[in-house]
């Protein structure tokens, strides 16, 4: 590993270290005195029904999924938008192409409605 | 490493960490200021200690100390039936991976000192902004995790909420610095400092705000809303969902993801000066000029005078009063005549031995040291105070707004400003 990875190891370790030592301080130093009542799920004071882990709309799963294409995509991207000043021409028109099929995907997904969160 | 290296780098790593925690519970305070003064109240001015008979309050500057105090010593709660472990780490998710988004900030000039080099940076890595999206990304996973593990239903809609919200603006955030990626043609932080100095086009400071205005509007509001702050407080709409993801979050454990959240801000402010401000650059000047006694003497007075005007408005104290003002002058010109002797005195003086002669042959590099970090500062606060100011500007968006805002704009718009990046810098290359 290059020497240039060591110190952000220590920043790493340090931050860690101090989340992890006011997580111990909440723990240690705060009374803890359960109760039934306590401990039931807070919704404003009446009684919680049903199970927590029911059925939520599908569109989170669907941006989710638009998240990882997306994303890949712009990585992707990077390494071109690095090397854009010395690869000139040819290889701006490759990016567009590269650009255009992603437009092609944003289009389709909008046209589907996968967007539409208003219904 | 040699061991002077590895005492510098651990200095470096206090100071970063240092910066980010004594600016984040200011900012707790300076919120809360900010909204009294949004909505016409006198906002927190009761905590006190008690020093000879006398009660010191500090305008409420005691607060984030009370707050800490009084959050260590609240009772830790446990949802009975909630994932105890997940719900146990994710404050820590919270706030660690925004505490370590400050290692590849580079927080002033890369200096000369008694013979070692000082990077003002924890670590110089190639590929700075990738760390950066890296870590800016775990935190994700603090928000979501808690509300998902604490078995309570406006927690789950407010862990939905955050989760696909904020990888919806990563997905934005991403793609708006592809522009500005080009025009520098580096991932190296220090790199995209050091590009951002001198003028462009005879009269404007070369900074990415200047050179690529659209893709900085569009990383500010992407960036915006990666601190889940107002106008973007959806997984946490006290109206709505009561508190979101941290409802069943008490003491401490809540208090870490206020922290965390005013650390982002924080981070964010930093990486937005670095990006689009020029860092520690001084404006319309290169990174030389550091070396000028009369540039030192200048920028000196007027980030002292800022820094000084900047203390007194903490404080509270009348800005009308002229001894305040005449505080502000006299603060600046120390700075500045300080400063400017620092850099200056040798060449004054010619070389002279002993103490005295080590300090003044590296004046003019401490003065650049000293400056370069006022300056970095500065532009921090002042994006800091922004980013409170538009928070008690705008009201929440609702939640398709939101989406529609970052799928169906900002990408679009990122997109399109890349595009024309590239035609730009291919004509005028």
């Amino acid at each position: 590993m290059p020497a240039q990875y060591y110190p952000m190891l220590m920043i790493i370790a340090l931050a860690g270290l101090i989340a992890a030592s006011m997580l111990t301080l909440a723990t240690l130093m705060g009374p803890y005195r359960p109760s039934k009542q306590k401990g039931e799920p807070f919704e404003c004071g009446s009684p919680s029904r049903g199970s927590l882990h029911q059925r939520f709309s599908v569109k989170f799963y669907i941006v989710a999924i638009l998240f990882i294409l997306f994303d890949i995509e712009i990585v992707f991207i990077y390494p071109w938008a690095i090397q854009f000043m010395s690869l000139g021409m040819l290889a701006f028109v490759e990016m567009m192409i590269f650009i255009a099929v992603l437009v092609a995907g944003l289009a389709y997904v909008w046209k589907k409605g996968a967007l539409e969160w208003e219904e | 490493m040699t061991l002077a290296e590895v005492i510098i780098r651990l200095v470096m790593v206090a100071l970063a960490i240092g910066l980010l925690m004594s600016i984040a519970p200011l900012l707790t305070w300076g919120e809360r200021k900010w909204s009294a003064l949004a909505q016409d109240r006198v906002g927190p001015n009761r905590a006190a200690i008690e020093l000879a008979g006398k009660s010191i309050t500090l305008n409420g500057l005691l607060y984030p100390l009370a707050d800490g105090l009084k959050m260590i010593f609240k009772e830790d709660f446990m949802p009975t039936r909630g994932e105890k472990f997940l719900h146990f780490v994710s404050p820590w998710l919270a706030v660690f991976p925004a505490l370590a988004v400050v290692a590849v900030i580079p927080l002033g000039a890369r200096v000369n000192l008694f013979g070692h080099e000082i990077p003002m940076q924890v670590a110089d890595l190639d590929a700075g902004i990738l760390y950066l999206f890296a870590f800016a990304s775990l935190s994700v996973y603090g928000s979501t995790l808690a509300g998902w593990a604490s078995n309570n239903k406006y927690g789950l809609l407010g862990s939905l909420r955050t989760s696909s919200m904020l990888i919806s603006y990563e997905v934005a955030m991403g793609l708006t610095l592809v522009g500005l990626m080009m025009t520098v043609g580096s991932l190296r932080l220090s790199d995209i400092v050091e590009y951002q100095q001198g003028t462009m086009l005879g009269f404007l400071p070369r900074w990415g705000i200047f050179m690529q205005p659209f893709g900085a509007l569009l990383f500010f509001v992407s960036a915006f809303a990666e601190t889940k702050r107002a106008p973007f407080d959806l997984p946490e709409a006290e109206s709505e969902l009561v508190a979101g993801y941290f409802i069943e979050y008490s003491g401490m454990k809540f208090g870490m993801f206020y922290l965390g959240e005013f650390v982002e801000v924080v981070t964010g402010a930093c990486l937005f000066a670095v990006l689009f401000f020029g860092g520690w650059q001084l404006p319309w000047a290169s990174s030389e000029a550091y070396y000028n006694p009369l540039v030192v003497g200048i920028g000196g007075f007027i980030s002292t005078a800022y820094l000084v005007f900047f203390v007194i408005t903490l404080l509270g104290l009348p800005l009308r009063d002229p001894r305040i003002q005449f505080a502000i002058a006299a603060g600046g010109f120390l700075g500045g005549a300080g400063l400017a002797l620092l850099s200056g005195a040798e060449g004054l003086l010619g070389p002279k031995g002993g103490v005295l002669g080590l300090i003044l042959s590296n004046g003019p590099e401490l003065a650049k040291l000293l400056m370069s970090l006022m300056v970095f500062t500065m532009k921090i606060l002042i994006l800091c105070w922004f980013h409170i100011l538009l928070r008690w500007t705008y009201p929440r968006f609702r939640y398709d707004q939101v989406m529609k805002l970052g799928w169906k704009m900002l990408l679009p718009a990122a997109l399109v400003n890349l595009v024309v990046t590239g035609i730009v810098l291919l004509i005028i290359r």
